[in-house]
């Protein structure tokens, strides 16, 4: 009854992830479309970072084992967050539980949803990934080898986020569990970037500097293994990742069936009902225009959800470390620029995305009053830009302090606005709704949207670095329009406003 | 007030809809009956504009849904099956959302239906943590909150308990006396029956019956309304 049931669980889990997948294409015809052409920026994207960070053979394999470290160290903290999301009041859980099922079956629901999410945000970086396997120009075999294994260690990731998940949710209360981890995750995240910052030397060519102690402190990762494994056809690596994928998984259903508690879990879900505290009654405000409506709104929604709160503090503090690691006194505007690109491009892209992933189930309240489109997109818009314009804002403070340099408020806003734009425009297209209404979540042109989003992001980085910083501006610009052109074509009861 | 002609909903090679045509004056209620899947929501769907038709047509106050969108949103009311909303607005923060949306300026409106649906309790509180009966009464109040003169309401009374549910039998019928045309999805026959004006059953997409409760028992040749319902939609 368990395996079988294990099995039950996983096939169904594999076809909702297969579902979403298939459901998320729009009209078809533009899924196709859009298909290529971001199929097109993969390519491009592999090909400018293997071009640009892993031409030399002995600062790429540095270069490479730090990336890789960061990547895989955020798919271990998000499959950890999704597991405490689900171990702490995810509806399933319910369902699941009350079915005559073993802890196994739970293992195997719980996994495969957490492996689904896990890889959902790595596949943001397979660009980083398959461009060093082009970069080093390596043998079929052993390219796929390379595969195989970088592929093992997201199962590793997931299978070590679920033991974490277990554990947490053990033994704190889960509300404070989900709200503490959450800002911890994003400090530790930021820490791992801003290390590798230091080891790429951003801002001076991203050539390492400290190679050597990198490559002592990241020769425990596995990723480290996979990427020594294919320049030097090192096959006992690969045999080791597989080996701690497989201990990982196997550990991860040894925890989970011991110390899962599904009344915790259950009970998790229902709260005390949280009041919040008003400054008048509604007949003493006036009414107010359907855009700041909207904008208070999503203002509100916003500082209320724990988790859009502590993605916030991803970008400030992503400028704190970024300004002391990259910049410096005695730093160049170039490196301001790029610094300003990095933390617009940043604080945009989790506000547009938290405020638009609303609308995938409440949407229809907008849909059915008699209100444009266009006036949900503008507000959505400003109140990006203001949450962005306030970080680059923050960033250039810092910059100013450390290096001397003048003040850019016209780039900062010009950033803020173009940033906010391009990041509600791409995350209309990730999240829409279905056939019937209700929302689906990002599927395939959703992650790829996205990939769009952070190759156009990067390509205005680096045409701030090496041309001008008004010129930088012309990607989001060109991409923008295309994007909402391809909106546009959306049919209206697909949209998601 | 509400009017379908030939009104046709296809997902892929599946007729959700077939060739409705319907029309609901002002101040009568009309009861679509249905089992589930027969199509009850996807209709619901197209007069809410939620929905484009693969063919035919739907109006809202003489305006076409597809051609005149937004003026037949202006002139509706709608009510989902279950109404996912904003979880972290407390119940008088949506309200508030949705009157500033509609452009109504009388703030009163918000406190008077926050008493009729017995929510000013639970008005401070998130709608997250929200039972679905609540849910479904924050959501009436905002679908009736700019006095519309065509209603849809997807199973006004599914998750609510007894008190609710009175509330919600007495709130349609008065609205239909003020000059509402309500258009109610259910398959509860015994919501319909009492508050029904006309009934029409929908199966497998198309409408098999239409007419008064009376006139639809007389077509079968049955003493109660369920008899019909089963008769109608045998395989």
């Amino acid at each position: 009854m368990g395996t079988g049931a294990a099995r039950a669980l996983a096939i169904a889990r594999g076809r909702m992830a297969y579902s979403a997948l298939a459901r998320a294409s729009f009209a078809r015809q533009i899924a196709r479309l859009a298909f290529l052409a971001i199929v097109a920026v993969y390519i491009v994207q592999t090909m400018a970072v293997a071009t640009v960070l892993f031409r030399d053979g002995a600062a790429a394999q540095v270069l490479a084992c730090s990336m890789f470290a960061a990547i895989w160290a955020f798919g271990v903290v998000r499959a950890m967050s999704c597991s405490l999301q689900w171990l702490t009041g995810d509806p399933d859980i319910r369902v699941l539980g009350a079915l005559p099922v073993g802890a196994s079956s739970l293992f195997a629901s719980h996994y495969s949803a957490v492996l689904w999410d896990v890889v959902r945000v790595q596949v943001l970086s397979a660009p980083i990934v398959a461009a060093y396997a082009a970069a080093s120009q390596a043998s079929t075999p052993r390219i796929a080898a390379y595969v195989t294994a970088w592929t093992l260690t997201v199962f590793a990731a997931a299978a070590l986020g679920v033991m974490g998940g277990v554990l947490v949710a053990r033994w704190l209360h889960p509300g404070k569990a989900r709200a503490a981890f959450r800002i911890v995750s994003t400090l530790f995240v930021v820490a791992l970037f801003a290390g590798l910052m230091r080891v790429a030397d951003v801002g001076g060519g991203w050539r390492p500097t400290s190679g050597d102690v990198a490559a002592s402190y990241l020769s425990w990762v596995p990723t480290s293994w996979v990427v020594t494994m294919l320049p030097d056809g090192r096959w006992l690596q690969g045999a080791a990742v597989a080996s701690f994928a497989a201990v990982a998984v196997a550990s991860a259903g040894v925890v989970f069936c011991r110390w899962f508690d599904l009344d915790a879990a259950v009970s998790a879900g229902y709260t005390s009902g949280r009041l919040v505290r008003r400054t008048g009654a509604a007949a003493g405000r006036p009414a107010r225009s359907a855009f700041a409506a909207m904008a208070l709104k999503d203002v509100r929604c916003a500082l209320r959800s724990p988790t859009t709160v502590a993605r916030w503090v991803g970008p400030i503090a992503l400028t704190l470390v970024f300004a002391g690691v990259a910049v410096g006194p005695g730093s160049s505007a170039t490196e301001v620029s790029v610094l300003l690109h990095v933390v617009a491009l940043v604080a945009s892209l989790v506000v547009s995305h938290g405020l638009a992933e609303d609308e995938t189930g409440a949407g229809w309240v907008i849909r059915v009053s008699a209100r444009r489109g266009s006036t949900v997109t503008a507000a959505k818009t400003a109140v990006v830009a203001a949450i962005t314009a306030a970080s680059t804002l923050g960033a250039v403070v810092v910059c100013e302090g450390w290096t001397g340099l003048p003040g850019r408020a016209g780039q900062v806003a010009a950033l803020a606005l173009s940033y906010a734009a391009f990041g509600v425009a791409i995350e209309r297209i990730a999240l829409r709704t279905g056939h019937d209404t209700r929302p689906r979540g990002p599927g395939l042109v959703g992650i790829f949207a996205r990939q769009l989003f952070l190759g156009v992001a990067a390509t205005s980085t680096v045409l701030a670095e090496i041309t001008s910083a008004a010129l930088a501006f012309a990607p989001l610009v060109v991409a923008g329009a295309v994007v909402f052109a391809v909106e546009r074509a959306v049919p209206s009861d697909r949209r998601l406003w | 007030m509400i009017r379908a002609a030939g009104l046709c909903k296809r997902y892929g090679s599946q007729d959700a809809l077939r060739s409705l045509d319907l029309h609901v004056p002002a101040g009568e209620l009309f009861v679509l009956l249905g089992s589930n899947g027969a199509g009850k929501t996807t209709a619901m769907n197209l007069f809410a504009t939620l929905l484009r038709p693969t063919a035919g047509e739907a109006f809202i106050g003489g305006h076409d849904v597809v051609a005149e969108p937004m003026a037949a949103k202006a002139e509706l009311g709608y009510l989902p099956d279950a109404p996912a909303l904003y979880e972290r607005l407390t119940g008088s923060e949506f309200l508030e959302f949705v009157s500033d949306l509609r452009g109504i300026r009388d703030r009163g409106r918000v406190g008077e239906l926050l008493d009729v649906f017995d929510l000013q309790d639970a008005a401070r509180k998130l709608i997250g943590d929200y039972s679905l009966g609540m849910r479904k009464r924050v959501a009436l109040a905002a679908a009736i909150l700019h006095r519309p003169r065509a209603l849809l309401l997807d199973e006004p009374t599914g998750g609510l308990d007894p008190r609710s549910a009175r509330v919600v039998k007495d709130l349609i019928p008065a609205l239909c006396s003020e000059g509402v045309a309500v258009l109610m999805a259910t398959h509860v026959l015994e919501v319909a029956e009492p508050l029904a004006d006309r009934v029409g059953i929908l199966h497998e997409g198309s409408l098999v019956a239409c007419g008064t409760v009376d006139g639809i028992m007389g077509q079968t040749d049955v003493a109660s309304l369920e008899d019909a319902f089963l008769a109608a939609t045998a395989p």
